[in-house]
């Protein structure tokens, strides 16, 4: 009895001693509707749990193969990221990138990232995975994470379910935001650019246009924008369209920017105007009682 | 034109531009401007006001009175019931004189916004800001016993990352207290017990070894701040704040190796304790060299306009997976990590440093 508690106590004793496994940020494929056929539509998000960890750059690849199935929409709306250096793009028909950072870094369970709409072209075995997975922590020197990966594999029969839609209802306008007039020395020979950025939490932006002047004509823009108005006495209107069309619109005053009334020589001619106008009118009043001679 | 007909004009003409000055003047008196534009470990509190269930700070939420009836709060009856800020509504309750009459046709509570609240402690008469998703949407003042409220309003439903900060009277930032919340459409979400770390900074950036260096900082009036120096064995002081907030520590730095060194502070005050701080730097060595006045981001800020947001973050992702201009190798080597390109480590800096 003796030695089996020795041997109880020492198996205890090695197994408190273990130092604890480093916890590792796990970024997986997630699939909320599994019953998948031929011509299913099916959402696959992109999720991340820190484990503990603050994470503040994300960077990596999807690789989804294209003969099977069809990459529908990439959503990015309710992201964890704020900032992203390369929205979720199809760089080929098998392969997302994407990269991005969120300020303070982010600490969660069930982070979305990004996710895909993806319509099932054929019967088989579809492996979905990533690679080239970047998470780097928020401590000021970017220093990588300990990743553990999670990749998807779906089994698409050849008899299909009924298709799911994934559409969004959405109509909120894009969060409110506030762009900002930039210079830097190193950037389009030091001209005045233009800085814009905001979410829309349920379809995703869909793009930007920029209008310079209250008479401009409205363009579609990227962040950072070349200001066509390099004097910055112009107003200049922003507007964010969601995917599902909705609007957010916002002005931006320039430093020089004056509005009419605060213009000398208008303010100058209309005053000159009002005052010839009630000259003539105020003469035409005042004769009218002819004097009896 | 007689006289007194003159006379009526030039009164009408006086009139006229009088009425043109009067609208210039007013015009021009409306200001245009353009828009305003750590981690952290601190336990705050999140409660959902319209999710039926009592949380927090909360009298009741919706159905949930928590058991609570117009009788136990002191009234002779009626009907208790809750308010959309999550308060008892006690207008329908009777008290104990004579007879009530008949009650009326209550109106229907109109629909709850959806908006958030953030409570806690900054600094005396601080700014505190908050960031909504990296971008600065809201700044108040805190009261002069440093405690802070602020309301956002007008939200989506949906995943947010917020920041809070607090600026001192000397103007130097506190790290960012960051964190993830799901806002719920058309409930009050109340965010409390956000302790925003201490400031810091030090009198010398460079201290002769046994001469004293200064660690210097603004927390919650009469706090406890422990001050943190990493050195071969790390070294804990700690101090308490005056009724501004100020604390100081003269550290004598015979402690010290000579080198480089970091040191942190965090403030612990009724029973509740900050994060520690952003860490600031000094070196020991054979000479003394003062800290010169400035408050700018040790990195990040690309453009020099001591804040790191969304332009620094523009310029670098121009610079991204391209070649870098022999004038912005200049930039990337003072303000990034100095490797000669623009990569995700340097926007990791960036989003670390991150002011909006």
């Amino acid at each position: 009895m003796d030695f089996f508690r020795k041997i109880i106590l020492l198996l205890t004793l090695s197994l408190a001693l273990v130092p604890p496994v480093a916890t590792a940020a796990v970024i997986s494929l997630d699939i909320e509707d599994r019953e998948l056929g031929v011509g299913s539509q099916l959402e696959v998000a992109v999720k991340l749990d820190t484990e503990g960890e603050e994470i503040n750059a994300f960077e990596g690849t999807v690789i989804i193969p294209s003969e099977l199935v069809q990459v529908k929409e990439i959503r990015d709306g309710n992201s964890i990221v704020n900032f992203w250096i390369e929205r979720p793009r199809l760089e080929s028909p098998q392969r997302i990138v994407f990269s991005g950072i969120t300020a303070g870094g982010y600490r969660g369970e069930s982070g979305t990232i990004f996710s895909v709409i993806l319509v099932a072209e054929g019967s088989g075995s579809i492996p979905v995975s990533m690679e080239d997975i970047k998470l780097l922590k928020n401590d000021g020197s970017g220093t990588p994470a300990e990743i553990s990966f999670s990749n998807l594999t779906l089994s698409v029969p050849p008899v299909g379910y009924p298709s799911r839609e994934w559409e969004v209802e959405d109509r909120d306008a894009p969060e409110l935001f506030a762009p900002e007039i930039a210079r830097e020395g190193s950037l389009f020979d030091g001209q005045w650019f233009l800085v814009f950025a905001t979410q829309d939490k349920k379809s995703g932006i869909d793009y930007y246009e920029v209008r310079e002047g209250r008479w401009g004509k409205s363009i579609r823009a990227e962040s950072p924008y070349v200001l066509q108005n390099q004097k910055l006495d112009g107003r200049i209107f922003v507007k964010a369209v969601d995917k599902a069309g909705n609007e957010r619109s916002v002005t931006l005053d320039p430093p020089d920017y004056k509005p009419w009334y605060q213009h000398f020589w208008i303010v100058f001619i209309l005053i000159v105007g009002i005052v010839a106008i009630s000259l003539i009118s105020g003469k035409k009043t005042w004769r009218k009682p002819s004097e009896p001679h | 034109m007689r006289p007194s007909r003159k006379k009526q004009f030039a009164v009408f003409l006086v009139g006229v531009l009088g009425l043109l000055g009067s609208v210039f003047l007013f015009l021009n008196s409306q200001s245009v401007e353009a828009g305003e534009t750590s981690q952290v470990t601190a336990t705050i509190t999140i409660s959902v006001c319209g999710n039926n269930i009592i949380e927090a700070d909360e009298e009741c939420d919706g159905t949930d009175l928590g058991g609570e009836t117009c009788k136990s709060l002191g009234y002779a009856g009626g009907t208790l019931s809750c308010q959309t800020d999550c308060t008892f509504k006690t207008t329908a309750c009777t008290s104990g004189g004579g007879g009530g009459g008949g009650g009326g046709g209550g109106s229907p509570s109109p629909p709850a916004e959806t908006e958030v609240n953030f409570s806690g402690r900054a600094y005396p008469l601080s700014k505190v800001g908050v960031l909504k998703d990296g971008q600065v949407v809201a700044t108040s003042i805190a009261g002069p016993d440093a405690k802070f409220y602020i309301s956002l309003s007008g939200l989506s439903p949906g995943d947010y990352n917020f920041s809070l900060y607090g600026e001192d009277s000397n103007g130097r930032r506190s790290s960012l207290f960051t964190f993830s919340v799901y806002i719920t459409d058309g409930v009050t979400t109340n965010i409390s017990g956000v302790f925003i770390t201490p400031t810091i900074d030090t009198d010398k950036s460079e201290v002769k070894r046994g001469e004293n260096i200064a660690i210097l900082g603004q927390s919650p009036p009469l706090s406890e701040v422990t001050i943190a120096v990493n050195s071969e064995e790390d070294i804990f002081v700690k101090t308490f704040s005056d009724q501004s907030g100020t604390y100081l520590y003269n550290l004598d730095t015979v402690l010290l190796a000579m080198g480089r060194h970091l040191t942190q502070s965090k403030a612990a005050l009724q029973g509740e304790i900050s994060s520690f701080s952003n860490a600031v730097t000094f070196l020991v060595g054979n000479k003394t060299v003062f800290r010169g006045a400035g408050t700018c981001p040790v990195k990040g800020d690309l453009n020099d306009d001591c804040r790191v947001n969304l332009v620094d973050f523009s310029i670098a992702a121009y610079w991204y997976k391209k070649p870098i201009s022999a004038q912005f190798a200049v930039k990337e080597t003072d303000k990034l990590n100095s490797d000669g390109k623009i990569s995700l480590v340097d926007f990791s800096i960036m989003a670390f440093y991150w002011t909006g």
